[in-house]
């Protein structure tokens, strides 16, 4: 007592406070499960992540990452100012919950900031408890995603060692969230008026308006979101045929709009239409179910138009990222045919090469167990490329030669079958656009001999960085100039330090102000892609994870949030003689149509992105790659779909319980 | 004697172990078809409790209930709630209609819920519509509509179903004496017209002396009973007052 001894003391009335918070707690524990779950989970993809940036045994990769450490950190700041502005979002679904109960505090004497102090505590317990479970989940999570990126890196896995700054730049972040989210908190409580803290706001949703327009707005929407998909198809083509592909900022914002539009149209249009149809509505409690809906989705139109966009990029990232990783194999071979490849052009060669220093690196690195020597030759003319696109532009390099004997030499380990030319040219393109033009009437002459066109192929391995070369029979290059004398080596090992030999052949040879050396190492390129495709697989799972937790986390409080309304009316439904079990349905069908709105349209969002995937491996004649895109698309819905229902399972059964007459 | 509901030595505790208290003392009584009782009595008397065994919310601790000669103590819980749906109308003093439902879906709700075919449908909530004047309201929002106007289309709500027994919890509860004396007017049609049985709690003389029967609960017993017979409802508010002020000024009147 004070010195009245009447008058609490101040720190006495903070302890009261504080008991009375952590009572709350305990108490409100089923509403608060949903929010701490979303925050557990959100601190453990922190923890996760900012580890996965902060580790030991990634720190060498990370330093030569070109910024890829600055990339994911920008992007978890960025990931955590979403958070927060859903937790804000979601702390003041919470508050509105539970007005009445502060109401009738604010009519025992406390004023706003007392409520806001014992709302305050009771986040604050949450967090706290969230905070330690987040970080104990997200301990497991960091082993299991870098267990995930060192198979991706191709490195060795051992239990990693956590980062003291990752932990520090962990809570550092839940505290910002927190502090973000408190604010919202308290800009609610400064607005509401006590009469709506006391009442509960009775704001009845009527009926829609301009249903009609919103429906029109939807289809709309629609025709649009599927005239984006299909102009993004054709200039994928565009794009694929080595044309130029301009627009896509345009389609990418068509796709956000109408990606949002049609989810605001179908919330404002849908319920209304199906409320037009009375024999429908006259079946049990469809009317019920339906005007519960109809306001509940009218009201949270933009916000479900919002949702539908982060889960659909959720699902094409994700999609994008592992169809790239699963390409990447075969898309390595297509550009990299051979173990080591070396370019020699005379005229870009400004010194003599070591070569045979050179290769005896080649030796102790991997080992050689065949070299296949190939040439290019020039005529000087432009017999060939005065047909092309690239002489239109006066970008037309000289016509290049391949003696038929070279080029079958260095196809054979490919597996590729002999060419027979007799009296023949073959065009070999290495770019779309060299299969453009019309070659069947095209009649070379050469050392007094006239040769005709055989075939226009796309599909050799890529050999050459030429956009097209033309192979000939062996005496149709006598008399031309030699210009290229490369080397193609088929190594012992197959898989050997690529970045080693790398620094090695560079330490040997002059390298140019480019840094390119004349030598390709497959194993090198595949490496660095595994560097660039573990930061995108990583990124881009960590960011849908995140943008579907979000969601999910929405939606359910949301649902939650309107529990205390749906309980009042649940009860004169079963004053009416709505048994336990159609009172159930009732719920089901009316919270399941509000989650399953905004997922609809992501989940099935994977059939064309999976169909571009196939498309694109098909054009770039990855067929294995083609058939594993349905099966990745496949399987990310499959898991997708298995965390949200679980959400929806958890959100179902606290509304069940809050909400069924028994 | 053609009774719609029968109660036999009704009992109902609350509570467990040392704190149990006896809300319901073995009350006995019978309502005919076609009759029009009102229970009163003071808080905590009972009535509440009695209203929620007879309508099923509430389940007895010992005795009977019957209502068309069916045994609901009997039940289990999913024969109750369709027993509740077919045979139980209901009013109540805040109209617990849904807001979220225009006046006309909220009408018809019981027998959609019945699963009756449409047009049946349509037919009995334009006919019911008539009888109680709420035509004009059936596609108005219950915030639209008046104290009196709501609560006209919960008892158009409750008789839609032609129930067996009409339960009425304080209908006048939240109207003022002219919308309240509109209602009586209304339960006295329902009850005269269309031959429904209704049993209503109320606290107030007024209201009661509208009914052919007033029950006085007392601790959880049978009191006293007052019949109108032929008597003038002047008459019979009369007996109301003198009853109530026999049992001791603890009525909720005084």
């Amino acid at each position: 007592m004070g010195k009245s001894g009447l008058c609490p003391r101040r720190w006495e009335v903070r302890v009261m406070y504080f008991k009375l918070a952590a009572r709350n707690v305990k108490r409100q524990l089923g509403n608060y499960l949903i929010y701490f779950m979303t925050i557990a989970l959100t601190v453990a993809l922190l923890f996760a992540i900012n580890n996965i940036i902060y580790s030991d045994s990634l720190s060498v990769f990370m330093d030569r990452g070109e910024g890829a450490r600055d990339a994911l950190q920008i992007m978890v700041i960025m990931i955590s100012a979403v958070v927060a502005f859903v937790l804000g979002y979601a702390t003041s679904f919470l508050l509105k919950r539970r007005k009445r109960e502060f109401g009738a505090y604010l009519t025992l004497g406390m004023n706003r900031r007392n409520i806001l102090v014992i709302f305050l505590a009771e986040t604050f317990i949450i967090c706290l408890i969230a905070l330690g479970a987040g970080l104990a989940v997200g301990a497991f999570l960091f082993q299991g995603l870098m267990a995930f990126m060192m198979k991706l890196l191709e490195m060795e896995f051992d239990i990693a060692a956590y980062s003291v700054e990752g932990l520090f730049r962990t809570v550092l972040l839940t505290a910002g969230i927190f502090f973000l989210a408190s604010a919202a908190s308290a800009g609610y409580l400064k607005r509401v008026s006590i009469y709506d803290l006391i009442h509960g706001e009775k704001k009845v949703e009527g009926k829609v308006r301009h249903p009609f327009l919103w429906l029109i707005v939807t289809i709309v929407s629609f025709i649009g979101l599927a005239a984006s998909g299909i102009l993004f198809w054709h200039k994928l083509d565009t794009a694929l045929k080595g044309g130029t592909v301009e627009g896509l900022e345009y389609l990418l914002a068509g796709f956000i709009l109408f990606t949002a539009l049609s989810h605001m149209g179908a919330a404002k249009s849908i319920v209304p239409f199906l409320l037009g149809r009375s024999r429908f509505c006259s079946r049990g409690s469809n009317t019920f179910v339906l005007r519960q809906l109809s306001g509940n989705l009218s009201a949270n139109s933009v916000m479900l138009g919002c949702l539908a966009l982060l889960m659909s990029l959720a699902v094409v990232g994700t999609n994008v990222s592992f169809i790239q990783k699963a390409s990447q194999e075969e898309a390595l071979n297509m550009a990299y045919p051979y173990d080591i490849m070396y370019y020699s052009n005379k005229y870009e060669r400004e010194r003599e090469i070591p070569l045979q220093e050179a290769e005896a690196l080649i030796e102790e690195y991997a080992g050689i167990r065949q070299m296949i020597p190939w040439r290019i030759f020039e005529s000087g003319r432009l017999d060939f490329y005065s047909r092309t696109e690239w002489y239109e532009e006066w970008m037309a390099p000289n016509d290049s030669f391949m003696p038929l004997s070279d080029f079958n030499a260095v196809m054979a380990p490919l597996g590729v079958k002999p060419v027979a030319l007799d009296g023949e040219f073959m065009i070999v393109c290495n770019n779309s656009k060299a299969a453009r033009p019309d070659w069947t009437d095209m009649v070379w002459e050469q050392g007094g001999k006239t040769y005709t066109f055989h075939s226009c192929r796309e599909d050799y391995p890529k050999i050459s960085y030429l956009y097209f070369y033309v192979v000939v029979p062996d005496e149709a290059v006598e008399g031309l100039d030699c210009v290229e004398q490369s080397r193609a080596y088929v190594t012992e090992k197959h898989m050997f330090d690529g970045m080693g030999l790398k620094q090695a052949l560079a330490h040997l040879l002059w390298e140019g102000e480019d840094g390119r050396i004349e030598f390709e190492i497959r194993e090198y390129a595949r490496q660095e892609e595994n560097n660039v495709s573990a930061i995108l697989v990583v990124g881009a799972l960590f960011a849908s994870a995140v943008f579907l937790l979000m969601a999910m986390a929405i939606l359910a409080l949301k649902t939650l949030s309107a529990l205390g309304e749906d309980r009042r009316r649940y009860e004169i439904l079963f004053r009416l003689g709505l048994g336990v079990g159609e009172q159930a349905k009732a719920l089901f069908r009316q919270t399941f149509s509000f989650f399953l709105l905004p997922f609809v349209l992501p989940l099935l969002m994977g059939i064309p992105v999976a169909a571009a995937g196939v498309h694109v491996m098909r054009m770039e004649n990855m067929e294995a790659s083609a058939s594993m895109v349905p099966l990745i698309a496949g399987v990310v819905a499959v898991v997708m779909t298995f965390l949200y229902l679980l959400y929806y399972t958890a959100t179902y059964l606290i509304a069940k319980r809050i909400v069924v007459w028994e | 004697m053609d009774a719609i509901l029968e109660l036999k030595n009704v009992t109902k505790y609350y509570g467990s172990g040392s704190v149990v208290t006896k809300a319901l003392d073995g009350i006995s009584f019978s309502v005919r078809k076609g009759e029009f009782t009102a229970i009163m009595g003071a808080s905590g008397s009972g009535k509440s409790t009695l209203l929620n065994v007879i309508s099923t919310i509430d389940r007895v601790s010992a005795g009977e209930i019957r209502v068309e000669g069916r045994l609901l103590t009997a039940m289990k819980e999913k024969e109750l709630s369709l027993f509740r749906r077919d045979r139980l109308g209901f009013i109540f003093q805040e109209y617990n209609l849904l807001d979220t439902l225009t006046i006309g879906e909220n009408i018809v709700l019981p027998l959609n819920l019945k699963k009756l075919p449409y047009e049946k449908s349509v037919q009995e909530l334009h006919s019911v519509a008539k009888t109680l004047d709420v035509t004009e309201q059936l596609d108005k929002f219950p915030h639209e509509l008046s104290g009196g106007q709501r609560q006209r289309a919960a008892c158009a709500r409750a008789i839609i179903t032609s129930p067996a027994l009409v339960l009425a919890d304080e209908p006048t509860g939240a109207l003022d004496s002219a919308n309240a004396r509109k209602l009586m007017d209304t339960f006295q049609l329902m009850n005269r017209s269309l031959g429904s049985t209704i049993l209503m709690v109320t606290h107030d003389p007024l209201m009661g002396s509208y009914a052919d029967r007033v029950l006085f609960l007392r601790d959880g017993k049978i009191w006293s009973e007052v019949y109108r017979g032929e008597r003038s409802r002047q008459e019979m508010y009369g007996e109301i007052w003198s009853v109530s002020a026999a049992l001791g000024g603890e009525s909720d009147v005084f």
